[in-house]
């Protein structure tokens, strides 16, 4: 069967991936007049944060766990500015809040985080009296809109200890945000250290529900602008001279000349389309963080009985340092869909448990040993969190259940080792060496979907729209 | 189409996009970024909706043009002229 692909033959912008970073430039730039192609590996849109179906009707979430940014602070920031620059509205992606505090959970101690921001600051402020002054500093700065360049750059624990002097607490403020967004082992910038820590505690966690219909609003905007979506369209090579891209090429030998590429895929897998390099080709990358996962369905209240928290971020040291790929089965991240105040009672709802680790060693395994593999992830994972948080959690025995490895991952995304995050090496101004040719998404430093909706709108506005002016 | 419609179609516009500010006593001959609290996201969102609710493309280069609010009419009035004719 022919499509619409196999005759076309150039775009204004053409952007790689489908994902939520590279949907959002599309639709930004689509909805200024651009012709604007979105081409995407897989079967369906999401990247990291797609779907699947299995039998019964179940959707499941591929990546989801919570949304972020549920609570505005600024018109700038958050879903209040993806709402307007992308002309949608909170019907057609919508939050729903917690109905109980999250959990973190370091060693034996823990940090209940109310469902408000406020409540937080006033909680931590009250439980660590001593540092109750520096607290309340380093909330209004993780508040504000703009950050200084030298402070958005410095490592985030560098700017903590300069306003917080318990390293008990430092840990449990790092903790949930490395573990929803430390792309690499150590340290991130304190850029993105507020950008998660305020999604995630200022603004607060939401659910959708189902990440399905943030995808189908998005897709579905795209088409009404005059975008175009094609999947099962995989791009082998980025052909470029005198430091611009001219043209992409499809597995298919098909060439579509782009005045724009955007790409979501990631630094490192964009590097190797510039140099027509193979999909295994090795690359400079760092170890990359990725995560085993088991998601179980459940009623309602099955799942809430598995788990008292919308989320708990664990990890089983007294002390948190993060190198998953060093220390894998350490830290944990767990979500349960039971607690968030839906409209409608849901059918189902998900409960997950991941455990963090390094993504080598998953690609380029027989069938045989990947299942092997897979099965003893999956095994530990459940074994150790019953052994570890005893009495918090009750995993199910025999409830329908699904794991997701490094290799799922990768095969939702070809991120390099099922990185979950992207890769260690970002650009955050979305620049390459290449004038015509920009990142959105994770190694442009959008984490999570809100991070990843916002990535694609600033880039395309500042680099394409205003021509870097 | 009077300059003054023109001005006010581009206030009506910036209160949609920037609800929190005032707009009572916007000086029509200063930059609206030095009396306004809005960034160059902000002005894309005023070409956006110029196009959306007005049908009026204003091509990149032109962007500059958008600077004060009797600059906007100048080179918006024609604009709506043409459209209107």
């Amino acid at each position: 069967m022919k499509r619409a692909l196999d005759t076309l033959e150039e775009a204004d912008d053409v952007i790689l991936g489908a994902g939520f970073s590279g949907l959002s430039a599309a639709l930004r730039l689509a909805q200024f007049g651009r012709k604007v192609v979105v081409l995407e590996k897989h079967t369906l849109p999401g990247g990291l944060n797609s779907y699947y179906y299995r039998p019964g009707k179940y959707v499941y979430d591929s990546g989801l766990h919570v949304l972020t940014n549920r609570c505005p602070v600024s018109r700038r920031w958050g879903m209040p500015f993806v709402y307007r620059q992308l002309g949608l509205s909170a019907e057609q992606l919508p939050l729903h809040a917690p109905t109980a505090p999250s959990l973190v959970r370091l060693g034996d101690c823990s940090l209940e985080t109310p469902v408000e921001g406020e409540a937080l600051l006033e909680k931590i402020a009250a439980d660590y009296p001593a540092q109750s002054d520096g607290w309340r500093a380093l909330w209004a700065l993780l508040r504000q809109d703009q950050l200084e360049p030298a402070l958005a750059a410095t490592p985030a624990r560098e700017v903590l200890e300069r306003y917080l002097g318990d390293a008990q607490l430092i840990d449990l403020l790092r903790l949930p945000v490395f573990l929803y967004g430390g792309y690499s082992a150590g340290d991130i910038s304190f850029l993105i250290f507020r950008n998660i820590f305020r999604s995630l505690f200022i603004e607060g966690v939401g659910h959708p529900g189902s990440i399905k219909p943030w995808l189908d609003s998005l897709v579905s905007a795209l088409k009404a602008a005059g975008g175009e979506v094609f999947y099962r369209a995989p791009v082998v090579a980025i052909e470029h001279q005198d430091g611009a891209v001219q043209a992409v090429r499809l597995e298919s030998g098909q060439r579509i000349r782009a005045g724009n590429v955007v790409s979501s895929i990631g630094w490192a897998e964009t590097r190797r389309l510039l140099e027509s390099a193979p999909d295994d080709a090795p690359t400079a990358q760092t170890a990359c963080i990725s995560a085993v996962e088991t998601t179980f369905c459940l009623s309602r209240e099955e799942a809430a009985q598995a788990c008292p928290h919308p989320m708990v971020f664990f990890h089983a040291d007294e002390r948190f340092d993060w190198d998953p790929a060093a220390h894998p089965f350490q830290s944990y991240s767990i979500s349960c869909a039971a607690h968030f105040d839906f409209p409608e009672e849901p059918e189902y709802c998900f409960f997950k448990i991941a455990a963090y680790l390094g993504g080598e060693g998953w690609l380029g395994l027989d069938e045989d040993t990947y299942s092997e593999k897979k099965e003893a992830a999956r095994a530990r994972l459940e074994a150790e969190l019953r052994e570890k948080l005893p009495g918090l959690l009750h995993i199910p025995d025999d409830a329908v259940n699904e794991t997701m490895t490094p290799r799922t991952v990768h095969r939702y995304t070809s991120h390099v080792d099922g990185a979950i995050y992207g890769g260690a090496d970002k650009s955050f101004s979305g620049e390459t060496r290449h004038r015509n040719l920009f990142l959105v998404g994770n190694d442009q430093g959008g984490i999570g979907v809100v991070g990843a909706l916002i990535s694609g709108i600033v880039v395309a506005n500042l680099k394409i729209l205003t021509g870097g002016r | 189409m009077t300059k003054d419609d023109v001005k006010q179609i581009v206030l009506d516009i910036i209160a949609e996009i920037a609800p929190d500010e005032d707009l009572s006593d916007v000086k029509p001959d200063v930059r609206l970024r030095d009396q306004l609290d809005l960034d160059s996201m902000d002005f894309l969102d005023i070409v956006m909706e110029l196009r959306k609710q007005h049908g009026i493309e204003v091509p990149e280069d032109d962007y500059p043009q958008l600077a004060s609010l009797d600059s906007c009419a100048n080179y918006l009035q024609p604009k709506f002229e043409a459209l209107n004719a």
